[in-house]
């Protein structure tokens, strides 16, 4: 500090002296050069005066001349009347008239006032002089030469040339003693600037000489400054370019000035780029782990004028997209004056560094876990039986405490039931060799006597020393009575099987037998089951069912179950139906193994569905012949009922008439007797039609099915108030009574539901011709149902549709929703 | 005027000859009850109305109209029917018959309809 203190006060005083005395030099030589330049002044102007004064003092003396010529020539002139004098005496006057002008030039510069009246005195002298002799001039042209003469005798003639010459000699006088007066001057100023310009001189000089020597001295210390700063500045450049850290520079406004190449690095900018751009930008840094954009460091370091310490939650964020975790710390700049100036910013990758910390402290707490997972129990053992440490599920294991450990009451070898002495001996011994040994059953006993099976492994600590080792310890209790369950469950499961009256059993990928229970052995009409063990059970199946039973077992190794009903033929030649179910085995890696099938045998099942197959056949038929039977006898009825009936009826009616027309006029009570008879006729007629229609419609024989539709649609329409659509073919088909009578009454049936059951507002139907088939379709918009439920219901009405659909040989389909409506197709082979 | 009847009842047969005897323009009335012996009939009296029964078994009545219809000279057809439906008379009618009448409802319209035709034919020439 001192130093520093000192230092600048140096700095300022040989700068401000070497200034000061450079200035004090400038103004003295300065006044000095003022001084002489005044007194060179002087010495001009009075130089020029003196030089005027003799000018002026020979131009008087010359006119004094002229005038004396010219006087001289006057009084010739006025004496002698000799005319040569006039011409002399002219040239003269213009002579002195040229000076004259000239002097009065002279005069007006008034260069010196103490000349002037003489000037003054001159000038009217002079006037007076040539107007003097141009008078007598003027005389002496008019011959008064008398005149003249006396003019120029008189004293006024005399006196003027007198006064002229006696101020010519006084200005000659005062001009000398001007001289005079001057040369002194001129020698005092002269002394006088010599001794000021000796004394200027040589002060000059010194202080020159001063200011450079003391120049010369600043020169040196700034040129050894220089060499120093330049020497530090390397020095700094090579040290902060060889930093591992980057090292960002920035002015006090945020702006980069300087990155070093580990910056550049980790930044991705590179100095040129990074110059003058704003600190955020090059030095993009978030929180490690909110991810959020942080305040700059260096705004920071700047706002607060203060040293940023290193911060290592900081994420810096590259230009190529690359991410660093850094730390990192910064100190503000100070100009001379002491203010901030900007901020150096140190930060290093910490990446590498951090993730080692990580996984250093992953490390140490899956260590710490697997030390204190509460499901096995840690200790740390000697050779010598003692615990050196265990954790807290060995503790609880075993009933000890914390204080015990820390006690040494806990012993291994003490622990260890007699029985198990000799196994915790060889595992020692394979310590011993091989640094570890295999786990093993043993049991501890607790502190309160119980015994505790466990399963035991242990490592030494050093395969140098295997004196000292870590040993995991697992309760094994629930496994020993999982063990005994299972053991118990094997031998529940073998009697279940044993007693099983159906078949079960396993076979492999090929097929082959694997186990058998004593049913199945009784099915295949084995003696035992190594008789069959390891053969192919799909030779035991009947030719016929072997591709299925084959399909199966694919199936089920495919991961699917099935079941599957066959024949076989047993050892013994017996034949026997099976139906087995079979499902995949799995291990307990979820793949599959083998195949479990459970069989029973069916042989009395399929003989009774046999007999009710036929049962229901011959059922069908027999409803078949009946149907058929009743269908002839109501065309029969029909027929004899409106044919036979209706001819009767009609005679009887053409009889009445006649009656009527014949005894109508004679007899009024025969007459309205054989109204009412015709009247009762009509209504037998009538009710005739339509119990034969109703028995069977002669149309459906006349016409044809699609007529025969239609006719009972309208019927149909007339009764209920139902609309109704029918969609037929063009042309009547060629059918046989069955088929024609078979539709005609499923069309009949299905109306009949819809008029009690439906609800419905529309119903159509189609008969349509589909390749060879015909397909017929009732289709109403009632209230539907769900085909689960009719079903279930098994309404007689729909029970025939399917009898009299089966009885054609065709299919019988009902599509029905609730609120949907209804769909009865039935579709009827190879009839057309 | 021969006029030919074919019914599956006799009383019909009997009832309707009444029903005609008083038409003088008809010289002859024959008749049967078998469709089978009516084409003979048919081709041996050659009538100028028939009155044919289109309640007969089978498709015997068209049968028969079929026949009356492919010969040359046709006679008129009468056909008479117990309730026939109005789909089974407009095939007859496709077929081509004149007349369809109702013998239990309309018997008595049948004399009208010779007399109609004598008229027609007379008028003709």
């Amino acid at each position: 500090m001192y130093k520093q203190i000192k230092f600048k006060i140096s700095r300022l005083i040989s700068k401000r002296f070497i200034l000061f005395v450079f200035i004090f030099s400038l103004l003295l030589l300065g006044s000095l050069t003022y001084r002489f330049a005044l007194q060179n002044n002087w010495l001009e102007n009075e130089y020029n005066l003196q030089l005027q004064h003799v000018q002026f003092n020979n131009e008087i003396a010359e006119l004094n001349y002229y005038i004396k010529s010219a006087e001289s020539a006057n009084r010739g002139y006025a004496f002698k009347g000799n005319k040569e004098f006039v011409i002399s005496f002219d040239t003269t006057i213009d002579s002195i008239n040229s000076l004259y002008r000239h002097i009065r030039n002279l005069e007006n510069r008034k260069t010196n006032p103490a000349f002037a009246p003489l000037f003054l005195r001159v000038d009217s002298l002079i006037q007076q002089k040539v107007a003097f002799m141009k008078l007598v001039k003027s005389l002496s042209d008019n011959h008064e030469y008398k005149m003249a003469a006396d003019k120029i005798t008189t004293r006024e003639g005399r006196h003027l040339a007198d006064t002229i010459a006696a101020l010519h000699k006084q200005i000659s006088n005062n001009i000398s003693e001007g001289l005079k007066s001057s040369q002194t001057g001129f020698l005092h100023i002269n002394r006088n600037n010599n001794n000021l310009a000796y004394t200027g001189i040589g002060i000059a000089m010194l202080l020159i000489i001063l200011t450079f020597y003391l120049l010369l001295i600043e020169i040196r210390k700034t040129k050894k400054t220089s060499e120093e700063l330049k020497v530090r500045k390397e020095l700094y450049k090579v040290t902060i370019n060889s930093l591992s850290e980057g090292l960002i520079l920035t002015d006090k406004d945020g702006s980069i000035v300087y990155l070093n190449p580990a910056a550049e690095k980790l930044t991705g900018w590179s100095w040129q780029d990074a110059q003058k751009q704003p600190l955020h930008k090059v030095f993009n840094v978030v929180n490690e782990e909110s991810g959020k954009p942080i305040e700059n460091v260096v705004s920071r370091i700047i706002n607060n004028e203060k040293n940023v310490l290193w911060e290592n939650n900081t994420l810096l964020k590259a230009k190529d997209s690359g991410t660093f975790i850094i730390s990192n710390s910064g100190t503000p700049t100070h100009d001379e004056k002491g203010n901030v100036s900007g901020a150096v910013l140190l930060f290093n990758d910490i990446t590498e560094l951090k993730k080692a910390e990580d996984e250093l402290r992953l490390s140490e707490s899956r260590t710490r876990k697997i030390f204190e997972f509460d499901m096995i129990g840690f200790m740390y053992w000697d050779i010598n039986g003692e615990i050196l440490d265990a954790n807290d599920r060995f503790l609880k294991m075993t009933g000890y405490s914390k204080q015990d450990l820390h006690e040494n009451k806990i012993n291994w070898s003490k622990m260890t039931p007699p029985e198990y002495a000799e196994l915790d001996r060889i595992a020692l011994e394979q310590v011993a060799s091989t640094g570890y040994c295999l786990p093993y059953d043993k049991e501890y006993i607790r502190k309160d006597g119980s015994r505790m099976p466990v399963l035991l492994g242990g490592t030494a600590f050093d395969g140098n020393n295997p004196e000292m080792g870590v040993a995991y310890v697992m309760d094994i209790s629930e496994r020993k009575k999982a063990e005994k369950n299972l053991a118990e469950s094997k031998n529940y499961l073998r009697t279940i099987l044993e007693t099983e009256p159906e078949c079960v059993k396993v076979l492999n990928r090929k097929g082959e037998l694997l186990s058998m229970n004593p049913a199945g052995l009784a099915m295949i009409e084995a003696d035992n089951e190594q008789q069959v063990l390891g053969h192919c059970m799909t030779e035991l199946v009947d030719e016929k069912y072997r591709a299925g039973f084959t399909r199966l077992s694919k199936e089920v190794f495919n991961g699917h179950s099935g079941t599957f009903e066959f024949q076989i033929t047993g050892l013994k030649g017996g034949h026997h139906w099976l139906e087995t179910h079979a499902v995949p085995l799995k291990d307990s890696a979820g793949k599959i193994t083998n195949l479990l099938g459970v069989t029973r045998n069916i042989t009395e099942r399929k003989k009774a569905e046999e007999e009710i197959t036929n049962t229901t056949e011959q059922l069908r038929q027999l409803t078949a012949h009946l149907q058929n039977i009743r269908e002839e006898e109501r065309t029969h009825m029909a027929r004899e009922i409106h044919d036979e009936l209706g001819q009767q009826l009609t005679v009887m009616k053409m009889d009445v008439a006649w009656l009527n027309d014949k005894v109508g006029a004679y007899d009024e009570k025969i007459k309205a007797r054989a109204i009412e008879l015709q009247k009762m006729l009509d209504h037998t007629v009538v009710t005739v039609r339509r119990l034969a229609y109703d028995l069977r419609p002669s149309m459906l024989d006349d016409m044809g099915l699609g007529a025969a539709i239609e006719w009972q649609l309208n019927e149909f329409k007339k009764r209920t108030g139902t609309s109704i659509s029918f969609e037929r073919m063009n042309e009547e088909l060629d059918l046989t009574d069955d088929i024609k009578t078979g539709l005609f009454r499923i069309v009949q049936e299905s109306l009949t539901n819809v008029s009690r059951y439906a609800q419905a507002k529309n119903v159509s139907v189609s008969l349509k011709q589909g390749d060879k088939n015909l397909h017929l379709t009732i289709t109403d918009d009632g209230i539907g149902f769900e085909n689960e439920t009719i079903a279930n219901k098994r309404t007689l009405g729909i029970i025939g549709v399917k009898e009299r659909a089966a009885n054609m040989g065709g299919d019988y389909k009902i599509v029905s929703k609730p609120n949907k409506g209804t769909s009865i197709q039935v579709t009827i082979p190879n009839v057309v | 005027m021969k006029i030919l009847i074919v019914d599956s009842s006799t009383e019909i047969i009997q009832r309707l000859k009444e029903l005609l005897q008083d038409i003088d323009e008809i010289v002859s009335i024959y008749s049967t009850t078998f469709s089978s012996k009516a084409a003979t009939l048919f081709e041996d009296s050659k009538p100028d109305v028939v009155l044919l029964d289109l309640n007969l078994p089978g498709n015997q009545s068209i049968d028969f109209l079929k026949l009356i219809n492919a010969t040359p000279k046709s006679a008129l057809v009468i056909g008479l029917f117990i309730h026939l439906d109005q789909l089974l008379q407009n095939q007859f009618n496709k077929i081509g018959i004149d007349y369809l009448i109702d013998k239990y409802d309309d018997f008595e319209k049948i004399p009208g309809i010779i007399n109609s035709i004598v008229r027609s034919r007379k008028i003709a020439g």
